[in-house]
C-alpha cells in the first residue's frame, strides 16, 4: 500500500531524496528572475523565459529535459539550438539586421573605444583563472571557464552563449547567461558609479562637435563584406559570429531585402529570443546550479562591465592627453557593446552636467564600435584558448 | 617582465606555451587578446576610411565631369 502511495506521490518524495530539496530554492530563484522581468523590466524577453525555464527543468523526475534516450523538449531544444551554437548565430543574423552601422561609419575613429571597452574581458579572463584553483577547477577545465566567464564583459549575450558552448560548458551556462543578461539591463546601475569615479565634472561637461554628414550606400554595403573577409583572415575563429551579424546587416543595407531584412529585426528574433531564454533556463538544474562556481562567475560577471567601462573610460582620458580637440571621456564608456542602452546612460549623464550638452551620436558611434569588438574580441579569445588547449584540428 | 623574458628566452612555440604555469598562459591570452582585438579594429577602420577616401574622390570626380 504504502508502495503504491509512493508510486502516486512521487512528486512529494522527491524533494526529500537526496540534494532534492535544492529545487525549491531554484523555483525561488526562477520566481525572482521572474519578477525582476515583469515588475523592474530588466530584460524581460530573457529573463522571464530563463526563470520559467528554471522552475520548468527542476520539476520532479525532469520530465521536460528527460533523458537521451527519450529527451524532453528541452533537451532537444538545447541539443539543437545551444550545444550546435545555433541560436546565438541566428541572434546575431537578427542583430546585424537591427544595427545600423552608419555613425561608426561617420565617425570611425570612434571604432578605437570598441577596442578598449573590451579591457574587462581580458581582466575578468585572468582574475577567474588565477581564483577557480581555489574552487577545485584547473588546467585545461580554468582556460574554458575562465574565457566564458570574461566574455561576460562584452555585455552581448550571444557572444557569451556562443562562447560557452563552444567550450561544452553545460554545467555553468545557466549562471553565464543569467550573469551576462541581467548586468546587461542593469547597465544604467553599473556605468553611472565607474565613469563618475574616474572622470571630474569638467570633463564630463566636455562638448564634442558633430558633423552631420551622409554615408554613401556603396560604403554601407561594402562595410559588412569587408569586415567580415578582414576578421575571416585574421580570426578566423571569429566568422561564425562576424560573419552571421554582417550577414544581417547586408541583408538591412542592400536596398533589395526589406522583407527578409523585417523577418530578421522582428519574427526570427523573437522567435530565437523566445526559444533561447527557456532553453539556457532548463540548464539551471539545481543540483549544477547551487555552488560556490555559480557565485564567482555571478561576482566576476559584475566585475567585467566595470573594468570595460573603466577601460574606455581611461582611454579616452588617455588619448586627451595628446588631443588638442578634447574627446569627453564618457564615450569610452559606450564602447562596450549593450546597444544602445550604454549610449543613452553616455548621453544622459552628460546632459545632467550640462543640459545642453548633446554626445549622443558619438556615444552611439563607439557603442556600434562595441558590437564589433566584442565579437571580435570573443573571436581572440576562443582561438587563443583553443590553441592553449589543443582544440585545433 | 617574468612573461616577456619567457617570451624571449623560449623558442615561442605553441607547445612552449603550454607548457608555461597557467597564470602565465593567461596572460598571455590577455596581451595577444588586447593587442589583436585593436589591431583588428586598427583594419576596420582603415577600411573605412579608404571607403570614403574612394566615395569622395569619385563624387569629386563627377561633379568635375557635369561642370
Amino acid at each position: 500500500m504504502i508502495e503504491v502511495f509512493k508510486e502516486i506521490f512521487s512528486g512529494f518524495m522527491f524533494f526529500g531524496q537526496g540534494d532534492n530539496w535544492k529545487a525549491l530554492l531554484m523555483y525561488v530563484i526562477g520566481a525572482v528572475l521572474i519578477y525582476l522581468a515583469i515588475k523592474k523590466e530588466y530584460e524581460p524577453a530573457l529573463l522571464l523565459p530563463i526563470g520559467f525555464g528554471a522552475i520548468l527543468v527542476n520539476l520532479p523526475l525532469g520530465v521536460v529535459w528527460g533523458t537521451n534516450a527519450v529527451p524532453g523538449f528541452l533537451k532537444v531544444l538545447y541539443d539543437a539550438g545551444i550545444v550546435t551554437e545555433l541560436f546565438p548565430i541566428l541572434i546575431f543574423i537578427a542583430i546585424g539586421a537591427m544595427i545600423d552601422f552608419s555613425p561608426l561609419l561617420k565617425n570611425p575613429y570612434m571604432i578605437f573605444f570598441g577596442a578598449a571597452a573590451q579591457f574587462g574581458i581580458f581582466v575578468t579572463f585572468f582574475t577567474t583563472l588565477v581564483l577557480l584553483p581555489y574552487l577545485g577547477i584547473h588546467g585545461i577545465e580554468a582556460l574554458k571557464l575562465a574565457s566564458a566567464v570574461g566574455i561576460i564583459g562584452a555585455a552581448d549575450g550571444p557572444t557569451t552563449l556562443f562562447v560557452a558552448s563552444h567550450y561544452k560548458l553545460n554545467d555553468y551556462l545557466g549562471p553565464i547567461s543569467v550573469a551576462a543578461y541581467s548586468y546587461m539591463s542593469l547597465v544604467p546601475i553599473i556605468q553611472p558609479p565607474v565613469i563618475r569615479l574616474l572622470t571630474s565634472k569638467k570633463e564630463r561637461m566636455i562638448r564634442m562637435e558633430y558633423h552631420e554628414s551622409p554615408v554613401s550606400k556603396p560604403i554601407k554595403i561594402l562595410f559588412p563584406i569587408l569586415v567580415t573577409i578582414i576578421a575571416g583572415i585574421i580570426v578566423p575563429m571569429s566568422v561564425p559570429l562576424v560573419g552571421s551579424l554582417m550577414f544581417g546587416n547586408l541583408i538591412r543595407e542592400c536596398g533589395v531585402l526589406e522583407r527578409l531584412s523585417q523577418s530578421a529585426q522582428n519574427e526570427l528574433a523573437n522567435l530565437i529570443t523566445l526559444l533561447l531564454g527557456i532553453t539556457i533556463g532548463s540548464t539551471m538544474l539545481a543540483t549544477k546550479f547551487i555552488n560556490p562556481v555559480t557565485g564567482l562567475i555571478m561576482l566576476l560577471g559584475l566585475v567585467a562591465f566595470i573594468f570595460d567601462t573603466a577601460g574606455g573610460v581611461l582611454f579616452a582620458k588617455f588619448l586627451n592627453l595628446f588631443l588638442k580637440t578634447k574627446i569627453n571621456p564618457m564615450i569610452g564608456a559606450a564602447g562596450i557593446s549593450a546597444f544602445p542602452m550604454s549610449a543613452r546612460v553616455v548621453q544622459k549623464m552628460a546632459k545632467k552636467e550640462d543640459p545642453t550638452n548633446f554626445i549622443l551620436m558619438q556615444a552611439i558611434s563607439a557603442n556600434a564600435a562595441g558590437q564589433l569588438g566584442s565579437i571580435v574580441a570573443g573571436g581572440f579569445v576562443i582561438a587563443l584558448v583553443d590553441m592553449l588547449v589543443k582544440q585545433i584540428v | 617582465m617574468i612573461l616577456p623574458s619567457m617570451i624571449l628566452a623560449s623558442n615561442f612555440s605553441a607547445d612552449s606555451i603550454r607548457g608555461w604555469p597557467l597564470w602565465q598562459q593567461g596572460l598571455f591570452v590577455v596581451v595577444v587578446g588586447l593587442v589583436g582585438v585593436f589591431l583588428v579594429l586598427l583594419l576596420f577602420f582603415l577600411t573605412i576610411f579608404i571607403m570614403q577616401k574612394i566615395t569622395e574622390s569619385m563624387e569629386k570626380h563627377k561633379k568635375d565631369e557635369t561642370v
